[in-house]
């Protein structure tokens, strides 16, 4: 497959190729030893404390930096990933941050790009990666999220007419990087990529997601915490995501609006609340106020 | 005594010292790494290096050259390109678009999704591909797959592939050949190339040809040694080199190669392969890419060869009378995508191939 140049192409395919400054060589040496084995897989670290990645003794992978722990062993990876090896396998997850980052753009972002033709020849192509709200708290974890994942700031553009804020970037990376997880596969749609999530990722996603597109509305003392969506689809994988989490959402309604187009919603049930409070939570300053509030009440209640 | 700007002995190199203008690429990698810049999963961390065969302080030898063989030849006619052949995902059945009705003479079926897909392989294996996809159409075999599995097949995997899958033409087995990595390393895999290409010769099946090298002497190289051996068909993978914008530095030169090896331009044909979109400056050039699909997945709508965003007003509100848009706009198939999700998909890459397909530029109302 490979044309090109090979440090592109191990971007593209395996999010590696970064430039490391290793100063000048006279030699060459390479001496390993084992650290764990999962199954068909093996760590190997060098002299150098470098590791290498191997299944059924071929080297798959090779990393500088490594997380140890008792039942996997974690390689950070560029753009926010990190290779999670384990008995379970092999597979790609993202860090907090990036999870954040990921629903708060499936609850109220794009990611699109579009070409066109140059008028001096020649093509251009566009890309935006952008988050919408009215809330600056809300642009500001996007900022930084988008910072810490992928280093990169982003516009802010404010609509007059009703203080909408658009912050946005521009970069092809970004764009490849999320249509790749199929995080926003068309208009209106979203996805919420469960298997690249961990526990503390598929909390970090709920919290983005549920910071744009949550409602918490206090009726007559009463309290509903509620996702809500125009995806079906994207709003099903939430639930599996919170009962992956140990939760029990209750089932998806759906509220038709005039031209066919249907809002879905669902309800965390209310003995899971303090629970959603504290595992999840949220980041707009109205949700956090009215949490607060029941955490106290909650926590009044138990004594 | 010529050393290459790593520091390897060209002097010493059992391939083309005429033909090779010796390692003196900018961006060689082994150089770089010796001089302090290394890439990780490449050159870096050093242990695991991959070059470390081409590298001259590296401490293993370079893999034995490869012999070129005696060239066999078979007069071969065209496989028949046409303008835009569609590559196809074995494995998900919403892109075997002539299901729902349309039409095209050939397809691409990637041999390495059936490679990495057990069941698939051993179902396509049983029947052909033929009856495996229901398609009438030519089906062509490509190989163009990842680098691990090119190392991991001989000819006579790819034989008994092919022997059980009954494509109607097949591509050579491809090759790697990086820009930056040591000229020994594609010098050797451009002569795996021809010496493959002259084992394919005793197929029944049509081949087609692959422009591949590291520079243009190396595609030169192994193109001419195809048109030797008697291949017309050609397709140069160049999804990287469109991707990086480096298309124009190989293509035109490819083409005047070809030109100069036929009397006749009709005697050849070349398909770019990987590339999803129409390239305007060049002519009688075929492509092929399964982007009238992936990007229909993400809601993009090509529009006379480019592509758009659905919602883009550039776009939005152009009726479209094409055979699976039927007078519809961009926005008719967002409010379809509500209705139902696969049929909206659906139509938005079937429309994106004959988009692909079309010869002639639309006309903007
Ligand atoms: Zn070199
Ligand atoms: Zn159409």
């Amino acid at each position: 497959m490979g044309g090109g140049s090979a440090v592109k192409q191990h971007e593209r395919r395996f999010l590696q190729g970064e430039r490391e400054d290793t100063g000048k060589k006279k030699e060459c040496g390479e001496a390993y030893w084992s650290v764990k084995t999962f199954g068909e897989y093996e760590v190997r670290e060098t002299k150098g404390g470098e590791y290498g990645l191997f299944k059924k003794g071929n080297l798959v992978g090779m990393f500088v930096k490594a997380t140890v722990e008792e039942e996997r062993i974690l390689f950070p990876l560029s753009r926010g990933f990190m290779l999670e090896v384990s008995r379970r396998g092999v597979r790609e997850i993202t860090i907090p941050e990036k999870a954040l980052l990921m629903g708060m753009v499936a609850a109220d972002g794009s990611n699109r790009s579009r070409r066109e033709p140059r008028r001096r020849g020649g093509y251009r192509t566009d890309y935006l990666t952008a988050f919408y709200s009215d809330d600056l708290e809300l642009i500001r974890m996007f900022d930084e999220s988008a910072n810490r994942v992928y280093n990169l700031a982003s516009h802010h553009y404010v609509r007059k007419r009703n203080g909408l804020i658009t912050a946005a970037i521009y970069s092809k990376g970004i764009y490849y990087d999320l249509s790749d997880l199929n995080l926003k596969p068309g208009p209106y749609e979203f996805h919420a990529p469960r298997e690249h999530l961990d526990d503390e990722g598929k909390r970090a996603f709920l919290k983005g997601f549920f910071s744009g597109d949550g409602n918490v509305s206090v009726s007559g003392g009463e309290i509903t915490i509620r996702f809500y969506s125009r995806c079906r689809e994207g709003l099903e994988e939430l639930r599996q995501t919170l009962m992956d989490l140990g939760f029990h959402p209750r089932g998806i309604r759906e509220d038709r609006e005039p031209k066919g187009k249907s809002t879905y919603s669902f309800l965390i049930p209310r003995s899971e609340h303090i629970k959603f409070i504290n595992e999840i939570g949220s980041y707009r300053p109205k949700h956090v106020r009215i949490f607060e509030e029941m955490k106290r009440r909650g926590e009044g209640r138990e004594e | 005594m010529k050393k290459g700007r790593c520091g390897a002995d060209c002097g010493k190199c059992p391939y083309f010292r005429k033909l090779c203008i010796g390692c003196v690429i900018e961006t060689c990698l082994v150089d770089k790494c010796i001089k302090g810049t290394s890439y990780t999963g490449i050159t870096h961390p050093r242990s695991f290096c991959r070059l470390r065969p081409y590298c001259p302080i590296g401490g293993k030898d370079r893999p034995p050259p490869i012999p070129i063989p005696p060239l066999a030849g078979r007069k071969m006619a065209k496989v028949g390109f046409p303008r835009f052949v569609p590559e196809i995902d074995v494995a998900d059945e919403r892109s075997w678009f002539w299901r729902d009705g349309f039409q095209a003479s050939a397809v691409f079926a990637p041999l390495w999704q059936l490679l990495t897909n057990e069941k698939i392989l051993a179902h396509a294996s049983s029947k052909g591909l033929h009856d495996y996809l229901g398609f009438d159409g030519k089906i062509l075999l490509s190989t163009v797959m990842p680098d691990e599995l090119i190392d991991r097949l001989e000819t006579k995997d790819y034989f008994r592939l092919i022997n059980d899958l009954k494509p109607d033409a097949t591509m050579i087995p491809d090759n790697y050949t990086y820009t930056d990595a040591p000229l020994y390393q594609s010098w050797s895999q451009n002569i795996r190339l021809v010496s493959l290409a002259n084992d394919f010769l005793k197929l029944d099946t049509p081949l087609i040809g692959l422009v591949k090298g590291a520079n243009l002497r190396q595609m030169d190289w192994a193109l001419r040694k195809q048109v030797e051996m008697g291949y017309a068909s050609f397709a140069m993978p160049a999804r990287e080199l469109f991707e990086e914008e480096r298309l124009d530095e190989f293509l035109p030169y490819v083409l005047i190669s070809l030109k100069r090896s036929y009397r006749v331009r009709e005697d050849f044909e070349l398909l770019l392969y990987g590339v999803g979109q129409k390239l305007r400056n060049y002519k009688d050039i075929s492509y092929s890419s399964l982007s009238w699909f992936l990007r229909a997945k993400h809601g993009e709508y090509y529009w006379d060869g480019l592509f758009y965003d659905l919602r883009d007003p550039v776009i939005r509100f152009e009726e479209c009378y094409c055979e699976a848009c039927g007078g519809m706009m961009p926005q008719d198939i967002i409010d379809l995508w509500f209705e139902d999700k696969e049929r909206a998909m659906k139509t938005l890459a079937a429309h994106n191939l004959l988009d692909l397909s079309r010869l002639k530029r639309r006309k903007r109302r």
